[in-house]
C-alpha cells in the first residue's frame, strides 16, 4: 500500500501539470481541475491498469473520456463556448495583436469538425505523436492521420479565405 | 499562417503552466483528497456501491423538492443490524475522519455538485456503528446538500429549502437570528430507520427532536445544517432548539411542518 502511494505520488507529481493543461485548454479552469482530479481518482483506483512504463497516454486518454462526459452529461456545451471566447490575456508585448491573432486563430479552429480539431489540438498542443493521440481519441493511427490531414487542409483553406476577405476590405 | 501557426496561435494554456503540481494553489489539496478515497478492489465491484442521500433545493410551491436520487447499499455492516448500538446522543466525528468521509461522499456524489473542490462537510457524527456525514455543495445555482450514511439499509433522497444565508457554501452563515417559524427539518424512510436533515439558524447550537414512539434523539448540528437519525420508522413529533446560552426556543410540534411532497424511496 505504501509503495502504491509512493508511485500514485510520483505519478501525479509528474503528470498533473500535463493533464490539467489538457484539461484547461478545453474548458473552463474549474472544470478543468475537476476533469483533473477525476482522472487521477480513476488512476488511483485502477492503480494496476495504469502502465508503468507510460502512463500519460493512459492518462490522457482517461481525461478525454472524462472531459467528454461531464460535457455531455451536464449539457454545457453551450456555456463552455461562451467561456471559451473569453480568453485569457497574452503577455506578449503587444497584448492587443496578440488576442486578435489568437480570437482569429481561435474562431478557425472551432469552425473544423470535433475530430479533426481534437487531432490537431493533440499533435500541437500536447505535442503528442500520431500514434500515442490516436490511442488517446480511441482510433487507429490510420484514422487519426486522415483526420489530421482533412483539418489541416481545411483550416489552410479557411484561413486563406478570411486572409482574402481582408484583403478586399483593405482594398 | 500555416495550419499548425494557427492551432498553436489559439493555445489559451501556456506549456509551462502547472507545471509543479505542489506548487499549484489546489494540486496538493486534490492530491489528498484523492489519496483519502476509497480504492477499488476489481474483483470486489460491488463495495464501490454506498448509500448515499442527495438533495437539492429547487424551489417549487411547498417550499420543497423532488427527489434526487439515492444509492443502494448492504443493509449490515459486518454482519451488525446498523440499529446496533445506537445512541440517541451521537459522537461527533474528528475533522479529520469528517473531513475524509466527506470528501468520500463528495467524490461519489460528484455528479451532482458543480465542484467537488467547493463541496464542504458541514456535519460528521457516529451513532452505534453508523457514521453519518452531510455535505453542502452547489448545482447551478442552487444550494444542494447530500448525505453518506454507511450501514443504514436503504437509501432515499429529497429536498429541503436552502438554508438563509450567503449562497456559496464556502462560506455558509446562517442567519444571526432565531427562527420566527417551524424548523424546515423532514424526516426520511431509510429501511427501518428514519433520517432527519434541516437547515438551522446560526445561533441554534443544539437541536432534540422528539418521535412519535417517544425516542428523544440529539441531532448533530453544523453549519447550518442538523443531522439524526433513529432506528425506528416513527415520524418527528417536536422539535426542540435550543442556543448557546441553553435557552430553548418555542418548540415546533409536528406534522405541521413535515414537507408537503413526501420522500420516495430508492431501494
Amino acid at each position: 500500500m505504501d509503495g502504491d502511494r509512493a508511485y500514485f505520488e510520483s505519478l501525479y507529481r509528474e503528470h498533473y501539470g500535463a493533464i490539467m493543461r489538457f484539461a484547461a485548454r478545453r474548458t473552463d479552469q474549474q472544470l478543468a481541475r475537476d476533469v483533473t482530479a477525476e482522472t487521477f481518482l480513476v488512476a488511483w483506483r485502477r492503480l494496476d491498469a495504469v502502465p508503468r512504463s507510460n502512463a500519460l497516454p493512459w492518462l490522457y486518454a482517461t481525461a478525454h473520456n472524462v472531459l467528454r462526459h461531464e460535457l455531455r452529461s451536464r449539457s454545457r456545451r453551450s456555456r463552455l463556448d461562451a467561456r471559451l471566447s473569453a480568453l485569457l490575456p497574452s503577455t506578449n508585448a503587444d497584448i492587443a495583436d496578440a488576442v486578435v491573432d489568437r480570437m482569429h486563430a481561435r474562431q478557425l479552429l472551432n469552425a473544423l469538425p470535433e475530430k479533426e480539431r481534437e487531432a490537431l489540438q493533440l499533435v500541437e498542443w500536447e505535442a503528442l505523436d500520431v500514434v500515442t493521440a490516436a490511442r488517446v481519441v480511441g482510433c487507429s493511427a490510420a484514422t487519426f492521420r486522415v483526420r489530421l490531414h482533412r483539418g489541416r487542409r481545411r483550416l489552410a483553406a479557411a484561413a486563406k479565405s478570411v486572409q482574402l476577405a481582408v484583403e478586399e476590405v483593405r482594398s | 499562417m500555416n495550419p499548425s501557426t494557427i492551432v498553436r496561435a489559439a493555445n489559451p494554456v501556456a506549456d509551462t503552466a502547472f507545471a509543479d503540481a505542489w506548487g499549484d494553489a489546489e494540486g496538493r489539496a486534490t492530491f489528498e483528497r484523492i489519496i483519502g478515497a476509497e480504492r477499488v478492489s476489481q474483483s470486489r465491484p460491488h463495495l464501490l456501491r454506498h448509500r448515499a442521500l442527495i438533495g437539492t433545493s429547487v424551489a417549487v410551491a411547498a417550499g420543497t423538492a423532488a427527489v434526487v436520487v439515492g444509492i443502494p447499499g448492504p443493509g449490515h455492516e459486518g454482519g451488525t443490524p446498523a440499529s446496533a448500538a445506537w445512541a440517541a446522543v451521537p459522537t461527533r466525528l474528528d475533522p479529520h475522519t469528517a473531513q475524509q468521509l466527506g470528501t468520500r461522499c463528495a467524490n461519489q456524489l460528484r455528479q451532482y455538485f458543480d465542484s467537488v473542490n467547493s463541496v464542504i462537510t458541514a456535519v460528521g457524527e457516529q451513532r452505534g456503528k453508523v457514521r453519518a456525514v452531510l455535505i453542502v455543495g452547489r448545482f447551478d445555482g442552487r444550494s444542494r446538500w447530500g448525505l453518506c450514511a454507511p450501514g443504514l439499509k436503504e437509501s432515499l433522497a429529497s429536498a429541503l429549502p436552502p438554508p438563509p444565508g450567503p449562497s456559496a457554501p464556502s462560506s455558509i452563515q446562517p442567519p444571526r437570528s432565531s427562527r420566527t417559524t417551524a424548523p424546515a427539518i423532514a424526516a426520511f424512510h431509510a429501511g427501518p430507520a428514519r433520517i432527519a436533515v434541516g437547515p438551522v439558524a446560526a445561533d441554534i447550537k443544539r437541536v432534540v427532536i422528539e418521535t412519535t414512539d417517544a425516542l428523544v434523539v440529539t441531532a448533530s448540528v453544523g453549519h447550518g445544517y442538523c443531522l439524526a437519525w433513529w432506528p425506528s420508522s416513527a415520524d418527528i413529533r417536536a422539535v426542540r432548539e435550543y442556543t448557546a446560552s441553553g435557552g430553548e426556543l418555542h418548540p415546533a410540534n409536528y406534522p405541521d411542518t413535515t414537507p408537503a411532497v413526501a420522500p420516495s424511496t430508492h431501494r
